[in-house]
């Protein structure tokens, strides 16, 4: 047998077939095994198909293992924020090219300056674009809801003296803070910087990733986190901002329901604040980021 | 309850938002996993996660490596339940092919194969059994199906087919590995792979 597999030589055997069905269980081999099959050459699909499943049988002798009780979260955590085929998300590391330090003054050198100026300004409109249609859609979403709450609160109160209104109070609230939300991130002057995860193997969420939009006063900021992981009891995520004398200063904590996005915002931030961390700290939170680092941004770019 | 590789009661009038659970076969859950269920897709966790990490365990060699693995074919899976064939493999065998495929590949980009190969030649028990790892009846039945098929295997045909789907050596490689003639590492493959599925053929119909 070659070791190309399934090259379809004529005149191969069964007992050929079952050897070359060693080699099928790559991605490519898979590819080349149904090549084969559809060939119609001497192969015997059915005994093929017997000889791989054999072969792949061989799993079932190790030993169970016991995956990382967090395994299970982190997947379903990642396929819960795997993007739509037909979305299109700001590219990050597109961000991070044009990024620079949060509340810094780098410059561009001469002569560079107006690609430079051109890259950004494509990777902001495309970041705002996304950003404010999301929104948007989130603002027409959230009207339908609240449409939606009213007419049941009307039937409601045909029926019952009073009703829900706090839902609808919520639902109210909910738009205010996105509109909130919608101005901040579309004001010229607003910068952004990419949150993710440190780099090497151990990050507790890999697959997380977030956004941190100051506005021009270095005071107003929103930030927006997805993939991270529920936590267990006894923990929670604690968001630090690196101040310009160099203290970490805590800006809160929080938690996040499955599969749901963590939003958070504030109308203070530490003078000269150049970085944010997102750290895994006990319930309650920790006076200085003494956890693992979940996410980590050093340098953002302004928008318009 | 059903056994996992069989086909599902029928239950009338279901709910469409109802969890997908364990009575439900292997190709169902896949059909909901393509509709974005993410009930599905734990319960197919639940299912095989345990023998799909030690598979990436035995061919890397590392939990965590084994651990990203693991993820990575879930969420392959979760990618890829649309095009699943049942005519042309079981799930379990879909999934432990995705899972050896990916682990493999790993093993190859980084370059580890030389400490894989030291440690699997160690055969500690500890690195490759867990006393907290589910010991389901039907996972164990299903096991000693297939260690009994291998005990039937000469050690030496047995070792071929250890290298080739453990370390994802080519005959090539396992013959300069084995220092063995290419001719008498294809023979023993060939052997090992008929005696295989002879021995496994009543059980493989669960496995197809």
């Amino acid at each position: 047998m070659s070791d190309e597999p399934f090259a379809g030589q004529p005149g191969d055997d069964r007992d050929e077939a079952a050897a070359a069905a060693l080699e099928v269980l790559s991605a490519r081999d898979a590819a080349a095994l149904e090549g084969a099959l559809r060939a119609g050459g001497t192969v015997d699909p059915a005994e093929l198909r017997e000889q791989v499943a054999a072969w792949a049988a061989l799993a079932w002798a190790l030993p169970p293992a016991s995956p990382a009780p967090a395994t299970r979260e982190r997947i379903l955590a990642r396929v819960a924020v795997e993007p739509a085929p037909q979305g299109a998300a700001p590219s990050a590391a597109g961000a991070a090219a044009a990024a620079r330090p949060l509340a810094s003054s780098r410059s561009v050198r001469p002569g560079r300056w107006p690609v430079a100026l051109a890259a950004c300004l494509a990777v902001a409109l495309l970041g705002v674009g996304w950003l404010a249609a999301w929104l948007h859609q989130q603002l027409d979403l959230q009207r339908a809801a609240l449409a939606a709450a009213e007419r049941r609160l009307e039937r409601l109160e045909s029926e019952l003296a009073g009703g829900p209104v706090e839902t609808v109070a919520d639902v109210r609230r909910r738009l205010d803070e996105i509109g909130r939300q919608l101005a901040l991130v579309t004001t010229p002057g607003t910068e952004v910087c990419p949150l993710r995860p440190p780099l090497g193997r151990q990050a507790p969420a890999p697959a997380a990733r977030g956004l941190l939009f100051v506005a021009d006063d270095h005071q107003h900021w929103y930030l927006r986190v997805e993939g991270l992981t529920p936590l267990a009891a006894g923990q929670e995520y604690q968001l630090w901002f690196l101040a310009g004398d160099g203290r970490q200063v805590s800006a809160g904590t929080f938690r996040i329901a499955e599969g749901a996005p963590a939003e958070i915002s504030s109308e203070t931030m530490p003078a000269g604040t150049r970085a944010v961390t997102i750290t895994l700290e006990p319930a309650g939170g920790a006076a200085t980021p003494s956890g693992p680092v979940v996410l980590y941004g050093e340098e953002a770019m302004r928008l318009l | 309850m059903s056994q996992p590789g069989e086909d599902p009661p029928a239950v009338a009038g279901r709910a469409p938002a109802e969890p997908a659970g364990a009575d439900l076969s292997d190709a169902a859950l896949v059909r909901r996993v393509a509709e974005r269920r993410e009930d599905a897709l734990a319960a197919l966790y639940d299912r095989y996660g345990a023998m799909l990490l030690a598979l990436a365990r035995r061919v890397l060699g590392s939990d965590g490596d084994a651990e990203e693995v693991l993820q990575d074919a879930f969420v392959q899976l979760w990618r890829q339940a649309a095009r699943y064939d049942p005519r042309r493999s079981s799930v379990s065998t879909w999934l432990v092919l995705i899972t050896r495929s990916r682990a493999i590949d790993l093993l190859r980009s980084r370059q580890v194969r030389e400490r894989a190969a030291v440690a699997a030649g160690e055969e500690d028990p500890r690195r490759h059994a867990s006393p907290e790892g589910p010991a389901s009846v039907w996972y164990g039945e299903r096991r000693q199906r297939v260690l009994d098929a291998l005990r039937e295997l000469p050690a030496e045909q047995r070792a071929v087919l250890e290298m080739a789907f453990f370390e994802g050596l080519t005959q090539t490689e396992i013959a300069a590995r084995s220092d063995t003639p290419l001719g008498t590492v294809k023979t023993r493959t060939l052997l090992a792979m008929k005696k295989l599925r002879a021995a496994m053929r009543d059980q493989i119909r669960d496995l197809l």
